[in-house]
């Protein structure tokens, strides 16, 4: 039956399908410019019925049960009910300076809904979206899949799948996420934040969860409505190429952002925050007085002291992505990374100078991404970069709990790789020494004799971490030493 | 011990060394212009030592001045005060780590800023004709860094009419008023805030290499804990004395000091907020460079990260969440001080109004976007200070007794108790309280239960003060930083409500 229906509906759509095909393709490649109409969101409800993405949940990772997977098991749809809780509430009365609980409506909030609801949402642009569309279905399909009005009706449609993902999106607005790069820009516009999504240190003070995306991490994490079978006979190197592309990427969506923030603070009667707090270490101010002593460990890791420091969760790895991505020419210059982090890391960075260089480094990551996403990653290198993340000693600074806690996200991504590609003759770090690394770096929930619950390191236990890394480097049951000789 | 022949002729000597280099005894009355402060000279403190230097265990050799003075205020402050050991602290471990980060060769050298409240300040600043040949930067905060440089009151001071002089008539040779409540404030305030035009700032790039956070300062307790090497009116045994010094039997001379000092407290604070965001970035000094968050709150920053903390209660107080106030503590006793001023003066409740203005204006400003803008921050800062002027100068004037001091400190717990206080304003509010509590004891018929309650307030708050040159600071930061990391001011207003239980009702 279902199939029958499915061959109705096409039917019936059929003799326009390659009209409007013909139509959006002509309108894209003329170059006149804009496309004929801007798509709109129609909402889940187009995607939930039975016999299209609604099917039984037991049909877990099979065609049709996408919509009943996600609505079960995949946080997004949840976003927009969370925002009745009381927590929600609790933030929304800090960020608005409410007088009261009662007065807190995080769920009129654009603010909020920006991201809890996502796909373009505008309270005040109703016209972008259908009837049928809803808040209540919280980030829904077309988040991350596009504004479904233009290839709803042609995507069912028997031609559909001789299309090229370029052309379903140039076409018709369906965005190719089988494309590991694209995937990752769409989770950046919210985990990361794009300017008119912007979880600053407003936010974060108001109690919202400081965002920290970690591309390789957080797509591992995602219960998937797809096959990863699928993935993996994309990208044998899936893994290890999520992580590199995802340093790549993280760090160009947190440049675009900080350009955003840079240029929206530069008009003389702008209140938008600068310095921005949310761009720098939370734990170079945020630290346990007593245990870290006093002057801080966190002192010596800016050029002076008592300086706020920059780029600890975005700026790529540089070290343990060498064997992928070559250092910069020697004489061209100081690379524009470092003009950034000297300039973020000065009492009053000045916006302009910020953005522009903001911007000239984005631009090169994007061309680097591209790159990257061009070819297959060899075992050989992703074995060099996995030699190189379990290297805790090799930088110049002093370990910090972010540097730490990517370091270990890295290792993993790339330990599953090289299990995957090559699992006998590579040297892998036992199971034992990653659990003790991740029981190490584990936020305590409380700290001890304090109240309330705690998103700080605690007691930074920077020796015992350093072990951890060391003992990663011992020789492994396989094959040998990991680490560097 | 007694003023022996050769300490006789040392001092006779010296005084006409001095009268040679330009000093001359009281009074000074010429048609020359007055003395400018640059044009006096530091002799050091062996020059002090010379009189005030006798033997506190037998005191009766200058029994006549003793009414006035103790006459063993050097050796007290070469044994027990902590000033006499400000420079040599430099030269400990601490500081040689405080000189590699803050990438300087050594923080006893002038350029690196730590000597203008580590030593005497104005000499190493100017030039070395301000330092006579005794002069020894090793001192530390040594005598004239207080009283003032030498040279121009030195053989004037030995007149017993010196004693009864204007301060405006001291400052002309000199020497520093510490004798009224607001000329001790400033004096003290100068270091423990700061003060731009003297060379004494304490940047945050300092308290990052290490210089133990400045806390809150009430003039009267700190006074006390130096040890004082001086007495309190009510102690000088004389009554021709007291009666010269304007005593006045029932006033509450430490009550006054405390309130008259936190309102100086703020003036300074806020004149170091707007002078230093002024001052254009000095090259080759660690720091100078706006903005310095040392001016700003520190603990709304330097926390552990938790959820549901109290200071998310302080947001609606403090304006958006994730901004940084300026310092908070010199603001706590303002109402108190206009409480007291109300009672007796119409004009109180605008002076309220105005202050509050000035507070919000400022508030405002720094709310405005993380650390506000520089020259905004500067006027609002300035345009604060003055009106606080009107503020000091009433609280100089006005009297403090049992009957005024006791619904203060009724309205001080009152209000305590329903505030949100950070760790620096609630040590405040408890010294006050001390303060008051030790002036009215006898008024107070539970003082006792009232007393243990302040001992469990001083558990809390670390408010006894350690005393004396040879206490360990590393170990004093352990405990201070601990008592700051666990302070929750959920435990401070249940002290404050035990407390005001046991006031004798108003």
């Amino acid at each position: 039956m279902v199939d029958s229906r499915r061959w109705v509906l096409g039917g019936l759509s059929s003799l326009t399908l390659g009209w409007v095909l013909l139509m959006n393709l002509a309108s894209v490649s003329a170059a006149e410019g804009p496309r004929s109409q801007a798509p709109v969101w129609v909402g889940n409800g187009s995607c939930a019925a039975t016999s299209c993405h609604g099917g039984a949940r037991e049909r877990v990772g099979l065609k049709g049960a996408e919509y009943s997977f996600s609505e079960a098991y995949d946080p997004h749809p949840k976003a927009y009910s969370v925002l009745f809780d009381d927590r929600s509430k609790q933030i929304e009365k800090r960020y608005r300076r409410l007088a009261d609980l009662e007065s807190a409506r995080p769920w009129d909030d654009d603010a909020c809904l920006r991201c809890h609801v996502h796909q373009g949402y505008d309270s005040n642009a109703s016209r972008s979206r259908t009837d049928r569309f809803t808040v209540a279905d919280g980030a829904g399909c077309e988040s991350c899949h596009g504004p479904a009005s233009k290839w709803l009706a042609p995507h069912v449609e028997a031609g559909w799948k001789g299309l090229s993902d370029r052309q379903k999106f140039e076409g018709f607005g369906l965005r190719p996420s089988k494309d590991l790069l694209v995937r990752g820009k769409i989770c950046a516009e919210c985990h990361v934040g794009i300017g008119s999504t912007d979880v600053n240190h407003d936010l974060i003070a108001a109690g919202h969860p400081r965002l920290n995306f970690e591309y390789g991490n957080q797509l591992a994490k995602l219960p998937k409505h797809w096959r990863i079978e699928a993935d993996l006979a994309r990208n044998p190197d899936h893994e290890a190429r999520v992580w590199v592309l995802g340093q790549i990427l993280g760090a160009k969506a947190a440049l675009d952002l900080l350009e955003s923030r840079a240029t929206r603070s530069i008009p003389e009667n702008s209140t938008a925050p600068w310095p921005e707090f949310a761009e720098y270490s939370c734990f170079s101010c945020h630290h346990s007085l007593v245990k870290n002593g006093w002057p801080s460990a966190n002192t010596t890791l800016t050029a002076r002291a008592g300086q706020f420091q920059w780029g600890t969760w975005y700026s790529p790895m540089t070290r343990v992505l060498r064997p992928v991505v070559p250092g910069p020419d020697p004489g061209s210059g100081e690379p524009i990374e470092d003009l950034l982090k000297e300039m973020m890391e000065r009492p009053s960075p000045e916006p302009s100078v910020v953005a522009r260089q903001a911007r000239a480094a984005s631009a090169n990551l994007a061309r680097l991404a591209d790159r990257i996403n061009g070819g297959l990653l060899p075992v050989a290198k992703v074995r060099a970069m996995l030699s190189e993340a379990v290297n805790s000693d090799a930088d110049e600074q002093p370990l910090d709990w972010d540097r730490a806690a990517r370091q270990y996200l890295a290792i993993i991504a790339l330990d599953r790789t090289i299990g995957q590609l090559d699992p006998n003759r590579s040297a892998r770090p036992s199971r034992s020494g990653l659990e003790a690394l991740r029981h190490d770096l584990e936020l305590p929930r409380r700290l001890e004799g304090r109240p309330g619950l705690s998103d700080s390191p605690g007691p930074w236990k920077l020796e015992k971490i350093q072990a951890d890394f060391d003992s990663l480097i011992e020789n492994s049951p396989q094959a040998g030493r990991i680490g560097p000789r | 011990m007694n003023l022996n022949g050769w300490k006789r002729s040392i001092l006779v000597a010296s005084l006409v060394v001095m009268a040679l280099l330009g000093s001359r005894p009281w009074p000074v009355r010429s048609a020359e212009p007055p003395q400018g402060p640059d044009s006096f000279k530091y002799f050091g403190s062996e020059s002090c030592n010379l009189c005030h230097g006798q033997d506190s265990a037998n005191p009766k050799s200058f029994k006549e001045s003793s009414k006035f003075i103790r006459l063993d205020e050097y050796v007290i402050w070469q044994n027990q005060d902590k000033h006499s050991v400000a420079y040599t602290n430099l030269t400990t471990e601490r500081g040689r780590r405080m000189a590699s980060l803050l990438h300087v060769e050594d923080v006893t050298r002038p350029e690196v800023g730590c000597l203008g409240c580590h030593s005497a300040s104005v000499a190493e600043r100017t030039n070395r004709q301000n330092v006579a040949e005794t002069f020894k930067v090793s001192e530390g905060v040594s005598c004239e860094n207080c009283h003032g440089p030498y040279s121009g009151w030195a053989a004037a001071h030995q007149d017993s009419s010196f004693r009864t002089r204007a301060p405006a008539d001291w400052a002309r040779v000199g020497f520093t008023d510490l004798r009224t409540p607001q000329g001790k404030a400033e004096k003290c305030l100068s270091c423990h805030i700061g003060n731009v035009a003297e060379g004494k700032v304490v940047t945050h790039e300092m308290y990052a290499a290490g210089h133990p956070p400045l806390p809150s300062i009430d003039v009267a307790t700190f006074a006390n804990a130096i040890p004082r090497h001086w007495y309190l009116p009510a102690e000088r045994a004389d009554p021709k004395v007291r009666k010269e010094l304007g005593y006045q039997q029932g006033q509450l001379d430490q009550t006054r000091l405390a309130m008259v000092s936190a309102a100086v407290a703020l003036r300074t604070s806020l004149k170091l907020i707007a002078d230093e965001a002024r001052t254009p970035a000095r090259t080759g000094a660690p720091g100078q460079s706006w903005p310095d968050y040392a001016r700003f709150d520190c603990w709304t920053c330097h926390h552990d990260l938790k959820r549901d903390g109290w200071r998310q209660a302080r947001i609606d107080r403090d304006g958006p969440p994730g901004r940084v106030p300026v310092s908070e503590w010199p603001r706590t006793l303002v109402d108190l001080g206009i409480d007291r001023l109300a009672m007796t003066d119409p004009a109180a409740g605008a002076l309220r109004a105005d202050l509050k203005a000035h507070e919000q204006a400022l508030r405002d400003q720094a709310n405005l976007r993380p650390f506000g803008r520089k020259e905004a921050i500067a006027r609002a800062a300035e345009d604060y200070a003055r009106s606080t002027e009107i503020l000091i100068q009433k609280l100089g004037e006005a009297k403090f007794d049992q009957s005024v001091a006791l619904p203060l400190l009724r309205k001080l717990v009152e209000r305590a108790e329903t505030s949100t206080p950070d760790y620096d304003e609630a040590r405040h509010v408890g010294w006050a309280i001390a303060v008051l509590v030790d002036d009215l004891a006898g008024a107070l018929p539970r003082f006792e239960e009232i007393a243990a309650v302040l001992n469990q307030l001083d558990k809390g708050l670390k408010l006894k003060l350690p005393s004396g040159r040879n206490y360990e600071i590393e170990a004093q930061m352990d405990r201070a930083l601990a008592v700051i990391g666990d302070y929750d001011p959920a435990t401070f207003r249940a002290q404050m409500a035990e407390l005001r239980a046991l006031l004798p009702p108003g």
